[in-house]
């Protein structure tokens, strides 16, 4: 899917400028009046990102981005502001908000930096897809490979680990072949780095 | 009979347990050990109420007229009931100024005024002598009655005068007390109170139960005996009308307060202001237990003698008829006893005023005498005093001689209690009323006293044949109208209801009317507020601060150990020393205000307020303070009472400061952010419209090969913005000015149907693009009003325009209408648009606050044409506002004073 950039402004002018700036450089655009408009009409799945212009009717930027993240829904937002609107912009920066651009903006710079939203944006996406898959090789293990996993993931050497689970050091070596063939794994290295990279054992067999 | 030797040792013997008792009370008094510290005590020496009267009179009263003898112990009960209020005060007060009696308590209510002390004693005095005389009767009458007469004691009464005065100066004047009180006296009467209690209700019990069956045998048998049976109606008829129950109760309630001796008991004798709480249940349950055998005594004398026989001596005569010896030597000893009790405190009492209120200023005032150099004094104010006593009951005597014989001995005491009555306004003024005077309370008491004097006791000695008896019967001379019965020709009332309705119409009626036509002085009006105010102030504003001159600290202790002996002055400087903390003050040097005030307190105890007033007034001198002074001071003090209620008060102001204090905050905060979000919003909307312009301007600039469509397009969206800038900025300029008061207003008379006939033809132009019928309801003439032509254009323009913008292209609708209402002028611009909803009825006025459309999105408008429509026609005194609903159009409405000067609408 091709990235988009989710414009939300009040200003007529503005959108159809914002429109063209983005068509005309190959980007999807699609441009909304309201912070409802927007809420309405956005697809999470979709990738892109959300320019946010602070001053709008009804719903305003600020709890815009307020609501988007309550709703978990992640999507890189760049503040669109007056000069003047300081406190806002620092609060919208600091919920997260990637970027910003003051009126009236250098329409050359703009590409740029919804570009730079975009690769965020594909970032994330990645961390949350590998994410999903190495929670997905987790899952597959069984019982016993998750105990032995988690004793690896700690430096444990085969020998301890057979002692602490009450097997022998040969069952150990075969866990251990088995669940870094799950894992897609070539060394303990990668194991480690995986795991821990994304926090995802937790409860009984959690990482430390 | 009894032998007379028997009845006089028994008398002697009596008199003599009631000296050993108040000996035994005196000497524990000087340990310190009091032995009338007791409630119980206090409230059987209230019992002193109850005199030969009650033991004798009662039965005669009732033997006359069945329960007319009641309001007499009736008033007191329902006095006492009032004493929380009443006498708590004035024993307070009494304590506060060492008060030494109802004269001094009066004449220090009025500015310590000497005369006014003087008329008081000298009321008093006169007005208790039949009451002292009606004693001496009794006593004599029962000697007589029990032995017979004594024909080796010649006149018995004047025996009996002497014989009492001799006790009442063994009790009341063997020493000086520097508070006045006595003690022993004290004791001996709550034990006299009881005596004369349990005589009477054993000779009650003996006649109830003994000479006839029980309460029930003795009414019945008085019910069927024709001439006693009258006396069991309770009103009306024997028992005397409605007024005279009124008035009999009234004045024994102001005789339970203002009879010397009560005065004397239950004020100056008073140890302990919370005895007043016994006292007002125990004093009327007394009043029940020696009334309660009156009407049957008084019932079984009727049945028993024969009609004519002396019914005061019943309780006598009925014991003695049975030859029951015992029991009337008991009753004797009853009688007498409560007859010693009342003269014993009543000429002490009287005695006191005498000696302190009468002669010591007079004596006080004769330089001739030296008295100030005198170095003791006390033996001369002892003598004084048993003068006094002597001479009081002499006099009583001699009234007992000259008109005690015609009267029974009810009638003699009534004629006391209303003597004592006039008392009360003056001193119950002088305790709630502070605009009570010196003058006001000579003018009432003299009133009063004088037509008492007038009808009651001028009759009492025509009736006894020392006046010409057609006095009474055709009045002075003859005048008819001054008849002292029957006073302005006021007849068919009992005696005493005449005298006091006379008396108190003349003595409050004097006391008020002459209190409100002279001011006060100075000293009076320090008086007046620490009487009324004396709960109101603390216990050190009893005067000491209201006062300024200089003194000899030296001089005032030898002016102190003049009066009560160098032992007794030596131990006051040493108290007061303790009290202050400070050295003892007669060593020498300057004596300070408080000082001065102490001794004067100390000789006021000895001499009264008055005289010592005088005393002290020779031996300081002293500033006179003026009524200003004396106002500021006590102004002052009067602020330190109320000083914790106004430090509440304060605080509860500060905190309502601080709160009010932190809205205002909240409100700057809210005006600062709210300033600062208009600049916010100014700002957003100033560069919205600029970077459509820059940027648009910029590509054109950077692209040229875009095509011409394309261009053309930015080219509009350019013109539009910069078209849409330059109207923000006049707006945002236009609205600066209005609210900083810098906009011009050009007024003038103008008249509305061509304004907006003109109006309407000048944007016909703006319809006809958006295919939008526009009408007119005008009427065919309007007042004009007074008003800036531009600026009325300015807001018409500004509606229409608004509704051009929001009807539906080709389908819109537009009417503007114009009327007289009242004294107004309204316009009216109705579309078929899409309507405003409710809730934005009010905010579409405000700044920046636009209506908007949820599918066409933001209209082109700056947010701040109604803002300004809205300020300019409230500055022409008129009111915009919008009717409308979603989907059924808006209509914007505006009002306009007409001018309404009709020659100017003339002349246009």
């Amino acid at each position: 899917m091709i990235p988009t950039a989710f414009v939300v402004d009040d200003d007529e002018a503005i959108r159809t400028l914002w429109r063209w700036l983005m068509e005309s450089n190959g980007i999807g655009v699609r441009t909304f009046a309201s912070a409802a408009e927007f809420i309405a009409g956005y697809h999470a799945g979709t990738p892109g990102c959300l320019v946010l212009d602070l001053k709008l009717p009804g719903m305003s930027g600020l709890e815009l981005q307020e609501y988007l993240l309550r709703e978990r829904i992640e999507i890189p937002i760049v503040i669109v502001t007056g000069h003047a609107d300081v406190p806002s912009a620092v609060t919208a920066l600091k919920s997260g908000a990637v970027d910003l651009i003051e009126k009236p903006f250098d329409y050359r710079q703009v590409v740029s930096v919804v570009r730079k939203a975009f690769a965020r944006d594909a970032e994330n996406r990645g961390r949350r897809i590998r994410g999903e898959q190495v929670r997905l090789r987790v899952g597959s293990l069984t019982e016993r490979e998750r105990a032995v996993l988690q004793r690896v993931i700690e430096g444990k050497a085969n020998k301890v680990i057979a002692g602490e689970l009450d097997i022998s050091i040969k069952t150990v070596e075969a866990h251990r072949a088995k669940l870094m063939e799950k894992m897609k794994v070539g060394s303990v290295a990668e194991l480690v780095q995986m795991i821990l990279g994304f926090s995802l054992m937790d409860g009984s067999g959690g990482a430390r | 009979v009894l032998e007379s030797w028997v009845v006089v040792c028994v008398s002697f013997a009596y008199l003599g347990l009631l000296f050993a008792i108040a000996y035994y009370a005196d000497q524990r008094a000087d340990a310190g050990r009091s032995v009338i510290a007791s409630p119980y005590i206090y409230s059987l020496s209230l019992a002193v109420y109850a005199t030969a009267w009650t033991f004798y009179g009662s039965v005669g009263r009732a033997a006359e007229n069945g329960v007319g003898f009641l309001p007499i112990y009736i008033g007191p009960t329902l006095m006492i009931a009032l004493w929380w209020l009443v006498m708590r005060k004035i024993l307070r007060i009494s304590k506060q100024n060492r008060i030494t009696s109802l004269a001094d308590f009066i004449a220090s209510r009025y500015g310590k005024s000497a005369l006014l002390g003087g008329v008081v004693t000298v009321i008093a005095v006169i007005g208790i002598l039949p009451y002292i005389s009606l004693q001496l009767k009794a006593v004599s009458t029962s000697v007589t009655t029990i032995a017979g007469a004594v024909p080796e004691l010649g006149d018995t009464a004047l025996w009996v005068a002497l014989i009492l005065a001799a006790f009442t100066i063994l009790f009341g004047t063997r020493h000086l007390d520097a508070a006045e009180h006595h003690e022993g006296m004290v004791a001996a009467i709550a034990f006299e109170s009881l005596v004369k209690l349990l005589a009477f209700v054993a000779v009650g019990a003996w006649v109830t139960w003994g000479l006839y069956d029980g309460f029930g045998d003795i009414f019945a048998r008085a019910a069927a005996e024709p001439a006693v049976s009258p006396m069991l109606a309770p009103f009306g008829g024997v028992a005397g009308d409605y007024s005279s129950w009124i008035w009999l109760t009234m004045l024994s309630m102001l005789a339970i307060m203002f009879l010397p001796r009560q005065f004397q008991v239950t004020v100056i004798e008073n140890k302990d202001e919370s005895h007043l709480k016994k006292a007002i249940w125990l004093f009327p349950l007394y009043m029940l237990a020696i009334n309660i055998f009156v009407l049957p005594i008084a019932f079984g004398g009727l049945l028993h003698f024969p009609p004519g026989a002396n019914a005061d001596a019943f309780v006598l005569t009925l014991p003695m008829s049975q030859s029951q010896e015992l029991l009337a030597l008991v009753v004797f000893v009853g009688g007498l006893s409560a007859a010693t009790g009342m003269v014993i405190v009543e000429t002490i009492a009287l005695s006191t005023m005498v000696c302190n209120d009468l002669v010591m200023p007079v004596l006080l005032r004769m330089r001739r005498l030296r008295l100030n150099e005198r170095p003791d004094l006390t033996g001369l104010l002892l003598g004084i005093r048993r003068g006094a006593i002597v001479l009081i009951l002499i006099l009583g005597y001699l009234y007992f001689r000259l008109a005690g014989e015609a009267y029974a001995l009810v009638s003699i005491g009534l004629i006391s209690f209303a003597a004592v009555a006039q008392f009360a306004p003056a001193a119950l003024g002088g305790i709630f009323w502070k605009g009570g005077t010196r003058r006001g309370a000579l003018a009432g008491l003299c009133a009063g006293f004088a037509v008492w004097f007038y009808t009651l006791l001028l009759p009492a000695f025509a009736r006894s044949g020392w006046l010409p008896i057609g006095f009474l019967e055709h009045g002075p001379l003859g005048v008819e109208l001054l008849k002292p019965l029957a006073l302005f020709g006021v007849a068919g009332l009992d005696q005493i209801t005449h005298a006091m309705i006379w008396s108190m119409l003349a003595n409050v009626g004097g006391y008020v009317a002459v209190s409100l036509l002279y001011a006060p002085g100075a000293d009076e009006h320090r008086q007046a507020s620490l009487f009324v105010d004396v709960f109101k102030r603390p216990a050190l504003g009893s005067g000491a601060r209201l006062w300024r001159g200089t003194a000899s600290a030296p001089e005032l202790f030898n002016l102190l150990a003049r009066f009560v002996g160098l032992r007794a002055a030596g131990e006051a400087f040493a108290e007061f020393a303790r009290r202050r903390g400070v050295e003892r003050p007669d060593a020498g040097g300057e004596a300070d205000a408080e000082l001065v005030h102490f001794v004067e307190k100390q000789l006021a105890g000895v001499i009264g307020a008055a005289s010592a007033h005088i005393m002290l007034a020779s031996a300081v001198k002293e500033e006179a303070l003026t009524l200003d002074e004396v106002r500021a001071v006590l102004d002052e003090a009067s602020q330190i009472v109320v000083y914790s209620h106004r430090l509440e008060q304060k605080s509860q102001e500060l905190e309502r400061a601080t709160q009010e204090l932190r809205a205002a905050n909240a409100r700057l905060q809210e005006l600062d952010r709210l300033k600062d979000e208009f600049v916010s919003t100014v700002s957003h909307e100033l560069r919205t419209p600029l970077t459509s312009i820059r940027a648009f301007s910029e590509i054109l600039h950077d692209h040229p090969a875009l095509a011409q469509a394309e261009r053309e397009r930015f080219l509009g969206i350019i013109i539009t913005e910069t078209a849409r800038l330059t109207r923000l900025i006049n707006q945002i300029l236009d609205l600066s000015r209005i609210e900083s008061g810098l906009a011009q207003w050009r007024e003038s008379l103008i008249d509305l149907k061509s304004v907006i006939e003109q109006t309407v033809a000048a944007n016909a132009q703006l319809f006809r693009e958006r295919d939008t019928r526009l009408e007119m309801r005008l009427p065919p003439r309007v007042p004009q009003v007074r008003a800036d032509l531009d600026r009325i254009v300015q807001v018409l323009v500004n509606l229409l325009s608004n509704a051009a913008k929001f009807v539906e292209p080709g389908r819109g609708r537009v009417e503007v209408a114009l009327a007289e209402e009242g004294g107004w002028l309204r316009i009216d611009v109705r579309d078929n648009g899409p309507g405003i909803p409710r809730e934005e009825h009010e905010i579409i006025f405000e700044r920046f606050r636009q209506g908007r459309d949820a599918l066409t999105g933001k209209p082109g408008g700056t947010g701040l044409g109604l803002h300004i429509s809205r300020r300019i026609v409230e500055h022409f005194g008129g009111r915009i506002w919008v009717t409308s609903r979603r989907g059924e159009g808006a209509c914007f409405s505006f009002t306009l004073p007409r001018a309404t000067h009709p020659a100017l609408e003339q002349a246009a």
